[in-house]
């Protein structure tokens, strides 16, 4: 079995360092382990912490999601102090995750996925010459970065700074936002989306989001093909890439974008139809990692992770993660089926969950969000509260902050005692999607989108890449 | 044409996430002639590109002109706590490799330069700053330690960089004229204080603080804002997007200084050595810094009094203050 066996890594346009083994079965990928080879250590550095602390050190976590972390921990914090969050608030908290979120989702599909287009493996395709617009370095790529670096720099005015704010804290905002800085924001907000509109859209956005079936997919498709978009799924229907990936667990979410206790996006879990979810349900299994612990499987509000670089049988530092004891899904995808988005819908029903599937759901989700940011915007109060002044003593207690990032559900678990953290469990989206093997042999979702991946010579084709970049990937996160 | 090598260890990514901020950075970097033979994110080959290029470079077959590190070494479990992908062993010794043949080793970040948040408390992964472990000389590579051209590990230091930290020191360096100060860092984001340039200047002159924290006084005495210590030109070079730390309104943790990551007491509380805020500047007698308080605090402008403890300006200049709210 090891001589036939192929190890893939490091991969490049993924966040952090990455490992894949495949096993042949005759001529495809037969089994597939995914490695996440680091290990820092997080959870243990915050604990005997004083409670704050978690808001600089969480962020740390992760440079790329650094404000979901910020607001995962926030909100964990808040739920042991009796302060209330003003409106003012909630939306500049919304509006940030957004523009982290949307910042994350356009960067995924320039910086990351569409290049992949340009592998030598593609190179008879007569879409090749076409697509050398996604190249790394061209015209559309560079406008696409200037883009995020625009809407990143609204964090400015917003949060001082990004990665690695201190904004925001269980009582809400360190700042205001007075109405000359709003109207700056709108204004760089506009430019976003007027790039959106152009470069990705071509006018076409709307139109998008309304689509009903895949049938209006492929027209739409025919119709923008000058745009990126347009180009980006006649090439991934020409290829079949809407059953490239296909995996067919169930699919989870927190919801996200609360607002007076109301999410723009709901949560729940879709198993062919939406299920309430429940935090308890959540489990993580150890049986694959290099993390010496209990062998059941235990909360995250009871985890525990401790070290144990050479145990037998483990092949990442990543823990299982399971709901109900099954593998679950998270992200875009999954944030767009649950909420009952009709092309979503309509995408899950005709195609499953693929590759092309995941990549249109973070387009969709964008499409979304630009109209909500606006309005956010549009809402804030200049004249009124953005901070609750109360006690800022975090009580000891148990407490979890959940929120959607932009790679899917991210969960911090803490325990407070004696005005020390005693215990902090964080729970990324990565840890969801490139979960190893739990003791029960159930593979995690990318180990089972590679599975049937056709093998030349023991060695994938330029596929595996799209595969696993259709997760977006962000392994710094994942095990923290 | 000069190559360049990044790669990431003990560390959150969030640098290469702030370089990209850098404005017209492919553009500058083309102007300074550099190739990037590997970056993570901004330039990576196929991903079975990856080893023979690295095996190249071991080789001596393709110079390593400049090898950006991102990431504290991690030396837990003999190294094992930061397994290579794609073959057998452990980064940290890759990372001493190619240290040894680079003309010029880059540490970006905190993490890298001196162990920083990766090797917060306990430090589990064993993290360690390339040439030194939090404030000693040292770290991994060794106090001795001189890369092909003769220099230090070059420390870039930032939790996370400020972009043009780095897009600077890149220029600077190709210009042969980047001076280092006493951590090794490029003096020309060092030889300031956070503080200049602080908005709230005028509440810390007159030692007007904030009772909140969203409060528009200085954070000084009662958030543990560390600025008239701290280096670093953050409120003069401002954040990609106009920001800062102190303009988000929240406390400078000195991220650029070795061992921030361990300041002794929560990061958000001042502490206090009889009565007195233990944050004060470091070069200025204490005797001194109370006197000047005392006449200070007495001297207030009532619109600097007030102010400080609002959330918005109630007084502007040229403006008695009537009442507060």
């Amino acid at each position: 079995m090891s001589q036939t066996q192929t190890i893939l890594g490091p991969f490049g346009r993924i966040e952090g360092d990455l490992e894949i083994r495949l096993e042949p079965r005759e001529n495809q990928v037969g089994a597939a382990f995914v490695t996440a080879p680091m290990f820092r250590g997080f959870e243990t550095m915050l604990e005997g912490r004083a409670p704050l602390d978690a808001l600089v050190i969480a962020p740390r976590v992760c440079g790329i999601c650094s404000v979901a972390q910020s607001l995962a921990a926030r909100s964990a914090l808040a739920g042991l102090t009796d302060l209330r969050l003003p409106r003012n608030a909630e939306r500049v908290f919304n509006l940030m995750q957004a523009i982290e979120n949307t910042s994350d989702l356009l960067s995924h599909f320039y910086l990351y996925l569409a290049p992949e287009l340009q592998r030598q493996g593609y190179k008879d395709r007569k879409w090749f010459a076409q697509a050398k617009r996604f190249a790394l370095g061209t015209e559309p790529y560079k406008k696409a970065v200037a883009a995020r670096n625009g809407l990143l720099g609204m964090l400015a005015p917003l949060a001082g700074k990004w990665p690695h704010s201190l904004s925001m804290l269980p009582g809400g905002l360190t700042k205001t936002i007075g109405a000359s800085e709003r109207a700056g924001l709108l204004d760089h907000l506009g430019e976003f989306e007027a790039f959106v509109s152009a470069q990705v859209f071509g006018g076409g956005l709307q139109a998008f989001i309304n689509l009903k079936n895949t049938a209006q997919l492929a027209d739409w498709a025919l119709e923008y093909q000058h745009t990126d978009l347009g180009l980006f799924i006649q090439i991934g229907l020409e290829e079949g890439w809407e059953r490239l990936g296909l995996i067919k667990t169930p699919l989870l979410s927190y919801g996200a974008y609360f607002e007076a206790g109301f999410p723009l996006f709901a949560g729940g879990v879709w198993k062919n139809q939406v299920e309430a979810f429940d935090w308890n349900q959540i489990t993580e299994d150890l049986a694959s990692s290099w993390l010496d612990g209990p062998f059941e499987p235990l909360s995250p509000a009871q985890g525990v992770t401790r070290l144990d670089a050479e145990r037998e049988g483990a092949y990442s530092y990543a823990k299982a993660p399971r709901y109900q004891g099954q593998v679950v899904s998270v992200g875009p995808w999954a944030r767009q089926v649950i909420d009952g988005q009709p092309l979503a819908r309509a995408l899950n029903q005709t195609w499953g969950s693929g590759v092309l599937s995941r990549v249109l759901a973070r387009w969709i989700e964008l499409g979304r969000l630009l109209p909500q940011m606006r309005q956010w915007l549009e809402q804030i109060e200049p004249d009124q509260p953005f901070y609750h002044s109360g006690n800022l003593m975090i009580k000891d207690g148990q407490s979890f902050g959940l929120i959607e990032a932009a790679r899917g559900s991210l969960g911090h678990f803490l325990e407070i005692e004696g005005g020390r953290i005693t215990r902090y469990q964080i729970l990324a989206p990565t840890s969801w999607n490139f979960s190893p093997r739990d003791q029960t042999g159930q593979p995690g979702p990318a180990e089972q989108a590679l599975v049937g991946l056709p093998l030349f010579k023991g060695k994938p084709g330029p596929e595996l890449g799209l595969v696993i970049r259709s997760f977006d990937p962000c392994m710094q996160c994942q095990v923290h | 044409m000069a190559n360049l090598l990044w790669l990431q260890s003990g560390g959150c990514g969030g640098c290469s996430q702030a370089l990209l901020l850098q404005p017209r950075l492919l553009e500058r970097l083309e102007t300074l002639g550099i190739n990037l033979l590997w970056h993570p994110v901004l330039a990576p080959k196929e991903e079975d590109s990856f080893w023979p290029l690295i095996d190249q470079i071991l080789e001596g077959s393709v110079a390593l002109d400049m090898l950006c590190i991102e990431g504290s070494a991690l030396l837990a479990s003999g190294g094992l706590v930061h397994r290579l992908s794609g073959r057998n062993g452990h980064m940290a010794g890759l990372l001493r490799q190619l240290s040894g043949l680079a003309q010029e080793v880059l540490a970006i970040g905190s993490c890298t330069a001196f162990g920083g948040m990766s090797a917060l408390g306990a430090n589990p992964a064993g993290a360690v700053g390339l040439q030194y472990d939090n404030g000693r000389l040292g770290g991994f590579l060794g106090g001795d330690f001189r890369t092909q051209s003769g220099r230090p590990v070059i420390n870039i230091a930032g939790c996370a960089i400020h972009p043009g930290w780095l897009a600077d020191s890149l220029s600077l360096l190709s210009q042969g004229n980047l001076v280092l100060d006493e951590w090794a860092r490029p003096a020309f984001y060092t030889e300031g204080l956070v503080h200049h340039g602080c908005p709230r200047n005028e509440f810390y002159e007159y030692k007007a603080s904030a009772p909140e924290p969203n409060d528009l006084g200085c954070l000084m005495e009662n958030f543990g804002c560390k600025a008239t210590q701290a280096r670093g030109d953050c409120n003069i070079r401002l954040w990609p997007g106009g920001g800062s730390c102190l303009r988000g309104g929240f406390s400078c943790i000195n991220c650029t200084a070795p061992g921030f990551q361990n300041p002794g007491h929560p990061f958000l509380e001042t502490p206090k050595v009889a009565g007195l805020p233990s944050t004060l500047p470091t070069d200025m007698p204490k005797a001194w810094f109370v006197a000047l308080s005392a006449l200070a605090k007495a001297a207030t402008p009532e619109r600097v009094r007030v102010n400080a403890t609002s959330p918005k300006i109630l007084v502007p200049p040229n403006k008695r203050a009537e009442s507060k709210k």
